[in-house]
């Protein structure tokens, strides 16, 4: 049993905020935000991937460069929160088989860390089949080690027979293992059956200091806080607010976010005449983005999956409410407060069914909902201090306990 | 310190202007070696730093003008003129075979050449900003700054091993390399 506060923490992950994507992997920072004060250090491990275009003959000269360069490379940053942050590139060619992707995960971590393993006794890793992987193989011996899956490319991966093996031996040999939402335990569960005990609900910590001091008035400002990626149908979201537009010309949408789609999304919006009401804010910093929310009075989500969808949390802890699709995460992170949080919209192609999902909710606004009760039921779950307690209770556990329990 | 930031394709826009305004605002002198990209016409790297752009997409591998025009662009040029109509097909089959077995071998070893110009072009540039300027912090921003020199860093490493490498500039807990651990 640890001593509250005492605790010697790894984080490896995939993703972590970084200054050419300050978005990527925020949840991530959130985690260890959350759970800082009650550890005595936290190192974080972020293992970015670098995939090299290259023919297999020069890989193998520029693998050969970088074992040697990797080792004398990679200064400890120091971050927020006396968290040690260590950024571990992590070649890879072009590939889309996941076995070899974890090979080098592990492979480069074991590279940077000159052979000598992670010294914190608890390891959490985020995506169990790459920085989990790479955790499990260069951990000291009496380490546990724990993952967290949220990846919405899940499918993709237990659709290969090896990488499906290895996730198997991957969940072995975890002390713990965590995901998202319900769609992700029930891929893993259906898919693993015999680990089906092992697997726990974990939550992304939402900050909730911040919120409007009033909530809003009219729903005019509408704000999406997203990549400008095809899995989050930007475009559908703008054919909807154009619609909607056309009713009350008093509307507004700000998009924050970049992505490959940016400037076809830009000339959709010209093309559909409503340019002038679209601000495309681009990628601002993550700590940015509560206060960007709180301008605004309404969030707007149209992505087509989302294994949690953070992002409508934090609108609600922001004090707005949400219009958002029925695409997996949400449903689960606002199961019981969905009227009073805002209005979910299926996820369809036709713009009408964006512009109707937001006249029943405008109708209905501000009686119909009720969002201090649904801010205060998703900060019972999501708050900091929630998802840190999460945490220090599977990492505490003696693990005759967690034995028993499977 | 003396740092060359390295990052020869250059996409990572926000990392470049970030990361080399930091180490200017740190106090060190910053050189950049970057190819040059339409996106640096309206956007700025801090005047503080010393920017040596690349223009190397503008290097192409020469090729013999009789070989260009007599077994790539006048066969394909006619083979298409004569490929409408009832002459589709088989002067289809026969443009195909030929771009198989003549124009695009001969278009592939021109790539291959121009890739290897290129290749040497920027390590030249990057090896020139090295020795002209003293660099004693070398910053590989990207994959293709470790494939650059690549076949360099065994002896490099040799030779300096005072050089400080690294993938980024960011707020370092301190000034030297620590234990990764």
């Amino acid at each position: 049993m640890n001593i509250d506060g005492q605790r010697r923490v790894a984080v490896v992950t995939p993703w972590y905020p970084e200054p050419q994507i300050p978005f990527r992997g925020s949840f991530v920072r959130a985690m260890v935000d959350a759970v800082s004060p009650g550890c005595a250090d936290i190192t974080v491990y972020h293992l970015s991937i670098w995939t090299v275009v290259r023919p297999a003959e020069r890989r193998a000269e520029i693998w050969n460069a970088q074992r040697l360069l990797l080792p004398r490379s990679v200064p400890p940053i120091a971050a927020d929160g006396g968290v040690t942050l260590y950024r571990v590139p992590t070649m890879a060619p072009p590939t889309e088989d996941w076995r070899v992707k974890s090979d080098e995960f592990a492979g480069w971590l074991a590279v940077a860390l000159d052979g000598r393993p992670i010294e914190a006794p608890i390891v959490h890793a985020h995506v169990p089949l790459t920085a989990g992987y790479a955790a499990l193989q260069n951990c000291r011996p009496d380490a546990k080690v724990y993952a967290t899956e949220h990846s919405s490319f899940l499918a993709d991966i237990l659709a290969q027979d090896d990488a499906r093996a290895r996730y198997d031996e991957i969940l072995h040999r975890l002390a713990g293992f965590f995901v998202v939402g319900d769609p992700l335990r029930e891929m893993v569960a259906d898919t693993f059956p015999h680990h089906a005990d092992k697997i726990q609900l974990i939550s992304n910590p939402v900050d909730f200091r911040a919120s409007r001091e009033r909530p809003p008035e009219a729903l005019r400002r509408w704000v999406s806080v997203s990549s400008l990626t095809e899995r989050k149908r930007i475009d559908h979201l703008l054919r909807g607010f154009a619609r909607c537009l056309a009713e009350d010309p008093q509307l507004s949408l700000t998009l924050v976010g970049d992505g490959n789609q940016r400037t076809e999304l830009e000339e959709l919006a010209a093309e559909l005449g409503v340019a002038e009401a679209v601000a495309f804010r681009g990628a601002v910093e993550p700590d940015a983005i509560p206060g960007i929310m709180a301008e605004h009075d309404l969030l707007v989500h149209t992505s087509r999956h989302e294994t949690f969808g953070m992002v409508v949390v934090e609108g609600l802890a922001a004090g707005i409410p949400v219009l958002v699709t029925r695409c997996g995460g949400p449903e689960h992170a606002l199961a019981g407060i969905e009227a009073a949080a805002g209005q979910f919209i299926d996820v369809d192609d036709d713009p009408a069914v964006l512009a109707k999902g937001y006249d029943e909710l405008r109708g209905r606004y501000p009686h119909g909902v009720d969002l201090d009760r649904a801010r205060a039921h998703l900060e019972e779950r999501y708050g900091y201090e929630a998802v840190a307690r999460q945490h220090f209770e599977a990492w505490d556990r003696p693990a005759e306990t967690e034995e028993r329990d499977r | 310190m003396n740092i060359l930031y390295a990052v020869p394709v250059a996409k990572r826009y926000r990392a470049m202007e970030h990361e080399t305004r930091l180490a200017a605002d740190h106090g060190h002198q910053v050189h950049l070696v970057a190819d040059f990209r339409p996106y640096w016409e309206t956007h700025e790297i801090d005047p503080r730093v010393t920017v040596h752009w690349l223009r190397s997409r503008e290097l192409r591998a020469p090729e013999s003008a009789p070989v260009t025009w007599l077994l790539c662009r006048i066969p394909r040029a006619v083979l298409r003129r004569l490929a409408r109509g009832p002459l589709n097909r088989p002067v289809g089959k026969v443009l195909y075979e030929w771009n198989r077995k003549i124009a695009n071998p001969i278009e592939k070893r021109r790539k291959h050449r121009t890739a290897v110009l290129r290749h040497d072009y920027r390590h030249a540039a990057v090896m020139s900003v090295m020795e002209k300027h003293r660099i004693d912090w070398l910053v590989l921003g990207e994959p293709g700054a470790v494939d650059l020199i690549a076949e360099d860093v065994p002896a490099l490493l040799e030779r300096r091993p005072e050089l400080r490498t690294t993938y980024s500039y960011e707020p370092f807990a301190d000034q030297e390399v620590a234990d990764v651990r």
